[in-house]
């Protein structure tokens, strides 16, 4: 749909229907988004098509491109569910890449298809795990027959027992935090709201990591 | 501790030392006079034929905030070429066009520097600049805090509000952001951006509230002054970039009433409109206009032909510019009440002749400009280059012979359009310690810093003379930091974490009742959880708070 309304502002031939829409509809909206002060175009990427779902995006965007020429509009993505901006950010400065990075070879290498955990685990390349989640008990470690390390704030954090967990506090409850929101730009101081005897998942990593 | 550096040659033009051999002590991080006749050196340095200055100190450099990680998520390719593997001592990350933030640290204190200020810090991402500062170790750090598109500022100029209410708010802004210091981008411009409008004059109003650039840059120059920050109000004029631009600059530069003014990156604002092109040099004017004015400082913003990034909070320039993105991808951001961001990949062409008239014209402003202690060396890293180029610009600014030679190698028409073959300037290494240390320490306000007297806290690079300047300050041969060796023949020896540098004027408390009504109204956070607290910075364990004094704070 975002193609067409593209194609329509670009003055270009569009079908009759398109994703269910008329054309005289179509022409509406892409009228009313051209004549708009301001228009936003909201989507979540975890809600569109996995096959495709890079191609509307680029689509959405080059029909920001097109309004922005005479009028103003925006593109605002929903997303970053477990953190998975800031971490994503956090990543992003420590390394210059977003996430799904390998450090094999010593060096920072960004590979978003290789380096899933998906396939990493499909592929056989993964030799253990460690699943770290304190912030969402739901977020669940996949099942797998490698030796596994769960860092969580619960024990719901798995299905199949793993080799090793190790229990953590969560970040906003047990300990200070801050996570970064899914634009990018702000960040919210989280507090500590309890006493716990469970570290914060930094310090558990930092000690495992000094050990090394 | 005690420290003996002898037998080298002392440049410190903050305390009149020009090239003297002098002992210089550090006991305990800070640079003492003489130890006491039973004390030990416990290490010992013979540095004779050796260069000592203070740690450099960027005044304007894009190390932090939202804007640069959007840079290194556009641009995995430039790092590719620049991987940095981890060592036992150091982080693994990536380098060239935009670092990683520990690579950056690094290689800032490989080329001898121990202080570095991101200029532009968005009140609403101040918690994430804080923390990509604190994950920069080697080096000091502080930021300047964005105002002048801010909806809460504009609406209290166009209702006309005080100026002591306006200093109170800019007071309180540096408070919750903890910066050292106020910038302003496009007076009112980005936010006019938001209203569709596409360019902002000095004297044409936002069309939404009504005030002009002028208004937003004479409101926030005089807070700045009225609150006593040693900074002056810290410039992006209008018209970034746009051919005719020297006639904005000039009347800003005019317009200041006498008040201090620091205008940045001016080789972007030093445009003219001669020629078959259509695009010609300002430097001479702009020269002329400094050097005339004393309350003016200002940093180049140097080009230097190659693949960068450009990243600034001035939407309404970077929107055009993207017809220039190269490789083809770039992104604005219109940000909440606060400002804006815009992301543009740049390669500078020295057979472009646009781009090699920028390159020569930040050149002529280096030349033209007679005072060390109002121009500072800057690349606007990583807008005009890298920093990592520092060391070649230097030397152009060091070596007629090699400044004539480089000019002979780009665009033949640009070459001519400029004067820069025909100045013979060459600066001393006195000047370059003036532009890189004194000067930028004493026009932050940093009295502890840039300078080799007793008192002074120790950030000292010592360099090995060569009478090529860009080998010799592309590796020095030791850099001190509060007193501790970290770098040694142009490679970290030790990891340590830098301060975070702020200022602290005093404000009227009762400006968070107004304050907190509009965050609830307006804002996506809450005015408690847009502060920034002291320990969110000094109980990370990798850093810590500095508050630079301010000068009293007088009534307006």
């Amino acid at each position: 749909m975002t193609g067409a309304l593209n194609a329509l502002l670009n003055e270009q031939p569009v079908a009759d229907k398109v994703a269910g829409l008329k054309l005289a509809e179509l022409q509406k909206l892409a009228e009313q988004l051209h004549n708009a002060r301001y228009s936003v175009i909201v989507w979540a990427p975890g809600e569109l098509p996995e096959a495709n779902g890079e191609a509307i995006i680029e689509s959405i965007c080059n029909l920001i491109e097109t309004l922005n020429v005479s009028t103003r509009s925006s593109g605002f993505i929903l997303g970053g569910q477990n953190a998975g901006t800031t971490a994503a950010n956090v990543t992003a400065w420590l390394t210059g890449y977003p996430l799904r990075i390998s450090f094999a070879r010593g060096y920072p290498e960004y590979d978003p298809v290789a380096y899933s955990t998906a396939s990493m685990l499909e592929s056989g390349a993964a030799d253990s795990i460690v699943w770290l989640s304190t912030l969402n008990a739901d977020n669940k470690m996949p099942s797998t027959s490698i030796p596994s390390v769960v860092i969580a704030d619960s024990d719901k954090a798995f299905g199949n027992e793993p080799d090793v967990f190790i229990p953590a506090g969560i970040p906003g409850v047990d300990h200070t935090g801050a996570p970064i929101r899914a634009d990018s730009v702000v960040s919210l101081p989280l507090q500590k709201l309890r006493d716990s005897h469970y570290p914060p998942a930094a310090e558990i990593l930092r000690a495992i990591h000094a050990k090394i | 501790m005690l420290i003996k550096l002898s037998g080298a040659k002392v440049y410190d033009p903050a305390n009149g030392v020009n090239a003297e051999v002098r002992d210089i002590y550090i006991r305990d991080g800070r640079i003492i006079d003489k130890p006491r006749a039973d004390e030990k050196v416990d290490e010992h340095y013979n540095l004779r034929g050796h260069v000592i200055m203070a740690g450099a100190i960027d005044i304007h450099t894009h190390i932090g905030g939202g804007k640069m990680n959007l840079a290194r998520i556009m641009l995995p390719e430039d790092h590719r070429d620049d991987p940095v593997p981890a060592t036992g001592l150091t982080h693994s990350g990536c380098g060239h066009a935009i670092p990683a933030t520990p690579t950056t640290g690094y290689r800032y204190a490989e080329l001898g520097y121990t202080a570095c200020f991101e200029p532009a810090m968005l009140p609403a991402n101040a918690r994430q600049a804080h923390m990509e500062m604190a994950d920069t170790p080697m080096v000091d750090k502080g930021a300047y805090a964005l105002l002048g598109s801010d909806d809460y500022l504009l609406r209290m100029l166009r209702s006309g509000k005080d100026q002591e209410a306006i200093n109170d708010y800019v007071a309180w802004t540096l408070t919750a952001a903890q910066a050292l210091a106020i910038k302003v981008v496009n007076p009112g411009g980005i936010s006019a951006f938001k209203f569709n409008q596409r360019k902002l004059d000095l004297d044409e109003p936002n069309s939404h509230y009504g005030v002009t650039p002028r208004q937003v840059l004479t409101a926030l120059s005089r807070a700045v002054h009225e609150l006593g920050v040693t900074h002056p109000l810290h410039v992006h004029g209008c018209n970034l970039g746009v051919p005719g631009n020297v006639d904005t600059t000039l009347d800003t530069i005019a317009g200041t009433d006498g008040l201090p003014m620091h205008l940045t990156h001016v080789q972007f604002h030093a445009y003219g409109t001669e020629g078959d092109r259509g695009f010609s040099s300002g430097a001479a004017q702009i020269a002329e206009a400094v050097n005339k004015h004393e309350n003016i400082s200002m940093d180049v913003g140097q080009i230097m032909f190659g693949q960068t990034v450009t990243a600034s909070g001035d939407t309404m320039r970077q929107y055009p510019a993207h017809k220039f993105a190269s490789p083809n991808k770039w992104v604005c951001m219109d940000i909440e009440c606060d400002a804006g961001c815009g992301v543009v990949p740049f390669r500078y062409r020295d057979q472009n002749f646009v781009n090699a008239l920028q390159w020569a014209i930040g050149l002529e402003l280096f030349l033209l400009i007679d005072d060390p202690w109002r121009i500072f060396l800057t690349t606007d890293h990583p807008n005009g280059a890298p920093f990592t180029t520092y060391p070649h610009l230097i030397r152009l600014l060091m070596d007629k012979g090699f400044r004539d030679e480089q000019l002979r190698r780009i665009h033949p028409d640009a070459a001519d359009a400029s004067i820069v073959g025909s100045l013979n300037r060459e600066y001393s290494l006195y000047e370059i310690a003036i532009m890189t240390r004194a000067g930028p320490a004493k026009i932050l306000g940093l009295k502890d810093y840039g300078h080799l007297a007793p008192g002074a806290v120790a950030d000292i690079t010592v360099y090995k003379p060569h009478k090529n300047a860009e080998k010799m300050f592309e590796k020095p041969e030791y850099v001190f930091k509060d007193g501790r060796l970290v770098v040694k023949r142009g490679k970290v020896v030790r990891v340590v974490a830098g301060a975070t540098h702020t200022v602290r004027p005093e404000y009227d408390n009762g400006i968070e009742k107004d304050l907190g009504r509009y965050f609830d109204r307006y804002h996506t956070m809450k005015l408690d959880n847009f502060r920034v607290a002291d320990h969110e910075i000094s109980d990370t364990g990798i850093g810590r708070l500095i508050v630079q004094p301010t000068r009293a704070r007088h009534k307006a």
